[in-house]
């Protein structure tokens, strides 16, 4: 058998300690009867050994806590994405849907708690009850059929027009009987983000929140007799946009304004029976435009 | 991929040897923490991409090493036209380590390698790569990066050869040439 010659690719595999036993020893071997590379292979280790002591310091440096900080979930990230702007634009509702009570009298952030706790209890498509693709149109399902409000319909807001696509649409239900839909969407650059809805009385919280329940970073507003509660860990999306169209087209299908909830536009709904009729969605819903240029209406302290 | 608090673990038991490697990159702290802080919310955000298929820890190079490059991008026409060598950032040396003339060449020769040559060298030498680990990071072939590894070797062997490199003995700091190529 021919003994495999010691090349250059030899020598930089033995600077680096990457040879086996047996090909080291024949590199060894080789370098015996060749001083010249020999003390070229041993100066190529040296200067690993100098690199390595000259920036030592650095490694055995603490991390500063900003780079710690961009690994916590979430909100920081969020005014990069346009929070603390895109305030100016957030949206007042006032609608005639707060009969449409189902969040069980818990007021604002406590909801937003259980929605944000039921979703974390609830493994993607795995917790609640996997409506369909949103490529398959409309998605439905009984949410609350044996709540004593009756039947109500409740739709994943199409949110197309800020180019995010609706992937999927779970039902949860927390152990508190709230029912809460919660849809996926993919915005057009791969981000994904997850939007939380429950059924609740609108009492005129207008401004979109941030906050942090069990680690995670979340938006959350009212409006469309509905909480809203916005999980995007990657911040890869305005969440006032998100706030200002979801509502829009929650009122639109609850109202049937702006088409019912067959719509082709890939929206998700979830639907439950109206057994007594005594509760029906009042008047037309108003969206006033509110300044918000305040920002300590919107906490970014997260 | 969703968010896990696992992944976050794991991205920040790289945060040393990535500063380490950014330090080495830019040779300022401040501005190797900027680069940081950008690949770690770029990584975050793009962290579907790695999908858990490869080494976590190339893929956080990689990334890292993308957002220097793209950094560099726009001021290279205006460095290149007026830096001269005597602006740039010296590689940080801590204190203590002032007394080693033989480190202080070191970090003197490896700032005049290409950076064709230094990066590859970094990657392998100081962060201890592999190969194809190396040349993943870089985006470049690993016969290239060979090639590339065996050069910045011998090139930086060559600088410390001799009296390559002239050290000032005032303020101890290493002297330069008179104008670095930027590429």
């Amino acid at each position: 058998m021919t003994e495999d010659p010691i090349r250059e690719i030899d020598l930089l595999a033995y600077a680096d300690d990457r040879l086996d036993v047996a090909r080291q020893a024949a590199v060894e071997e080789y370098l015996r009867d060749h001083p010249d590379q020999a003390a070229r292979i041993a100066d190529h280790r040296r200067h690993v050994a100098l690199i390595r002591e000259l920036y030592a310091p650095v490694l055995a440096e603490p991390v500063p806590a900003r780079l710690a900080g961009a690994l916590r979930p979430a909100p920081s990230s969020w005014p990069r994405h346009g929070l603390r702007a895109a305030a100016m634009l957030a949206l007042c509702v006032t609608t005639g849907l707060a009969g449409w009570w189902l969040g069980g009298g818990q007021a604002g952030p406590p909801v937003v708690e259980t929605m944000v706790r039921a979703a974390n209890e609830a493994p993607a498509n795995g917790g609640g009850v996997t409506l369909a693709s949103a490529r398959s149109g409309l998605l439905d399902t009984l949410l609350a059929a044996d709540r004593p409000m009756g039947e109500l319909r409740l739709a994943a807001p199409p949110l197309d027009a800020l180019g995010m696509v609706l992937e999927e649409a779970d039902a949860l239900r927390h152990e508190d009987g709230t029912p809460i839909l919660r849809a996926g969407y993919r915005t057009a650059e791969g981000g994904r983000f997850e939007l939380l809805i429950a059924l609740r009385p609108t009492e005129a919280v207008p401004t979109v929140r941030t906050r942090s329940v069990d680690d995670r970073a979340i938006a959350y507003w009212e409006g469309g007799g509905a909480t809203f509660a916005l999980l995007d860990p990657e911040g890869v999306v305005d969440p006032l946009a998100v706030a200002r169209l979801a509502e829009l087209r929650l009122i639109e299908r609850a109202t049937g304004n702006g088409g019912s909830t067959a719509s082709a536009d890939g929206g998700a709904a979830a639907e439950s029976s109206e057994g007594s009729g005594s509760v029906a969605p009042s008047s037309s819903p108003l969206l006033q435009p509110v300044d918000l240029s305040d920002d300590d209406r919107v906490s970014d302290s997260l | 991929m969703p968010d896990t608090p696992d992944l976050r673990w794991l991205i920040a038991r790289e945060l040393p040897s990535l500063r380490r490697f950014a330090v080495a990159l830019t040779r300022d702290r401040e501005e190797a923490d900027d680069l940081v802080q950008d690949a770690l919310e770029r990584g975050l955000r793009k962290r579907h991409l790695w999908a858990r298929k490869g080494s976590l820890r190339s893929w956080l190079f990689r990334v890292l090493y993308t957002v220097h490059l793209n950094n560099r991008r726009p001021t290279l026409r205006s460095r290149a036209e007026t830096l001269a060598a005597d602006e740039l950032p010296p590689i940080p040396v801590a204190p203590r380590q002032e007394d080693r003339l033989e480190l202080r060449q070191v970090a003197a020769a490896l700032e005049r390698l290409p950076r064709d040559q230094r990066d590859p060298l970094l990657l392998v030498a100081l962060e201890g790569m592999a190969y194809d680990e190396a040349a993943s990071v870089l985006g470049i072939p690993v016969g290239t990066l060979r090639s590339r590894l065996s050069r910045g070797r011998d090139a930086l062997r060559d600088l410390l050869a001799g009296d390559a490199i002239p050290v000032d003995a005032e303020d101890e700091v290493p002297a330069r040439p008179a104008l670095r190529r930027v590429k």
